[in-house]
């Protein structure tokens, strides 16, 4: 990935609603290199109400790595046009392999209750925010309701990629599960060589990181800078992103699960 | 659970809302058997035990509605106001409601339509405030009787309020709860609320609000607002292990 050396680390803590009733986190975060060149990220929210939706979210953001390397085994593209419609041939790649392990374990399940296809995909429904690394290029690809924090040298943290807004009326969350995913595909690339920093959140984070009045839209504010400049120290421990991600003051924003997937280049 | 890590911001204030109204009865037979007092002491007990949901408290405002003595009453949930209530929303952190008495009859269709009143408006002021909701309203009954008319006859108008109900909760804008205690006529509150009716018995309120309490903090957890009304009620359901604690309290 050449000099300055970058940082990358995952953190992800169970909701106090899913403690309380003795579920497991079905969030999920990968971070991996790539070839080199380029490293991987990836965060996948496993839906609440689904019973295999923690298998789905850890098989979702593996399917995507191993798209990733695929991908990138054939070269890196030169131009943010050629990023971002690799990351619509990774997205796709993605989903088949994830379509492919789903029919296997559906295959798997028990013959007794077996009933509707769709219904038996959904028990794995999760979210995927994945983000390919690679300056000056930071490219993405998302299907749900992750958001994403780009931090540049001199112009701070930006919200690149939004949650959703208003969510009591909102409309569903599409899943990679959903027969509605191909639409609701978002993919997208930066390309600045003053990046700093990337944070790709499930939206268990959303209340406890941005700032805006919702309706109108979600910001980041100033002080997320923090995240980026503080874990650009090696001698900080990975786990202090847990701590604070699972600290009783983010508790207080939501019952969900909380998980970041972060990069940072090393000052 | 550990304290954040001091050279990282603290999480931004909150953003959203959670919507919470109790509509109450305090008719003349919630003064049996020290039903009122018990109802009381539920109440400020409730307090306590929400604040264990730590979002659903920084999220949360409640109002609170009664029917019966006095008619219908919005009561203020601070017990601070004592006439016309001025916000009948206030954030969960200082629900502290007044003694609450009984007496007349039971104009639960009224009480319901009420609450229903400053919920929109409600809504309407966060709405141009630019706040947004975390998930639906959700909204509790909580009868031991049936509903009448002024003179204290039974009344089947409750069967016109149902299909506003209906599709209150089809637009993903309320979750409705019909909670009867004792001598509760569940016809009444299985039309209400054919999902999310539940014959208490002899459960006491206590108890009663521990299941508002276990919903509430199920809607607020977020995940909800995915699914539509019936799944919402019977994951509610199974969550809360009604049927099985139905067997031991009803």
């Amino acid at each position: 990935m050449g000099e300055p050396a970058w940082r990358f680390l995952t953190a992800s803590v169970t909701g106090p609603s899913h403690v309380l009733e003795g579920r497991p986190n079905q969030d999920a975060a990968l971070s991996a290199g790539i070839d080199g060149r380029a490293h991987f990220l990836a965060v996948a929210d496993g839906a609440g109400s689904r019973p295999r939706s923690r298998e789905g979210a850890q098989q979702l953001v593996k399917s995507a790595y191993a798209a990733a390397r695929a991908q990138l085994g054939q070269g890196h593209p030169a131009t943010p046009h050629e990023w971002k419609r690799l990351m619509r041939v990774l997205a796709g790649d993605c989903l088949r392999r994830f379509d492919d392990w789903l029919a296997r374990r559906v295959r798997e399940l028990p013959a007794r209750g077996r009933g509707d296809p769709v219904v038996l995909r959904s028990q794995f429904a999760a979210t995927l925010l994945a983000a390919v690394i690679a300056p000056p290029f930071v490219s993405y690809l998302n299907i749900g309701d992750g958001f994403l924090i780009v931090e540049r040298a001199g112009g701070g943290a930006q919200l690149v990629l939004p949650p959703p807004t208003n969510r009591s009326d909102a409309g569903e969350t599409v899943f990679a599960t959903s027969l509605r995913r191909a639409e609701a595909l978002e993919v997208g690339v930066v390309l600045d060589g003053r990046v700093n920093g990337v944070a790709l959140c499930t939206d268990g984070l959303t209340e406890a990181l941005l700032a805006g009045d919702g309706s109108a839209g979600y910001d980041a504010p100033d002080t997320l800078g923090a995240y980026f400049s503080y874990f650009a120290d090696p001698a900080v421990p990975p786990e202090q992103l847990a701590k604070q991600l699972g600290s009783e003051d983010f508790a207080g924003t939501s019952g969900d699960d909380k998980t970041m997937a972060l990069a940072v280049r090393l000052r | 659970m550990s304290g954040p890590v001091d050279a990282l911001p603290p999480a931004q204030p909150a953003k959203s809302r959670i919507l919470i109204t109790l509509v109450v009865d305090t008719s003349s037979s919630m003064s049996h058997l020290g039903r009122i007092d018990e109802l009381n002491a539920a109440l400020h007990g409730w307090r306590r035990q929400i604040s264990a949901y730590t979002h659903v408290m920084r999220m949360g405002e409640i109002a609170l509605v009664t029917f019966g003595n006095g008619h219908v009453r919005v009561i203020d949930p601070r017990g601070k106001e004592s006439g016309a209530v001025g916000q009948p929303f206030v954030p969960m952190t200082d629900f502290d409601p007044p003694r609450l008495e009984a007496g007349g009859v039971t104009p639960m269709v009224e009480g319901i339509q009420q609450a229903l009143d400053i919920l929109g408006t409600r809504k309407q002021q966060l709405r141009s405030s630019g706040i947004p909701l975390a998930n639906r309203p959700l909204m509790y009954l909580i009868t031991d009787g049936a509903p009448t008319d002024d003179q204290g006859r039974l009344t089947d108008r409750w069967r016109d309020l149902a299909p506003v109900l209906r599709k209150q909760e089809e637009g993903r804008h309320l979750l409705f709860f019909a909670l009867g205690v004792r001598e509760a006529d569940h016809e009444v509150l299985r039309g209400l609320a054919p999902e999310s009716a539940y014959n208490l018995g002899e459960m006491e309120f206590s108890k009663v609000l521990q299941l508002v309490s276990a919903s509430t903090e199920k809607v607020a957890a977020g995940t909800a607002r995915n699914q539509g009304a019936s799944e919402i009620y019977q994951q509610v359901d199974q969550h809360m292990q009604m049927r099985e604690w139905l067997g031991h309290h009803g």
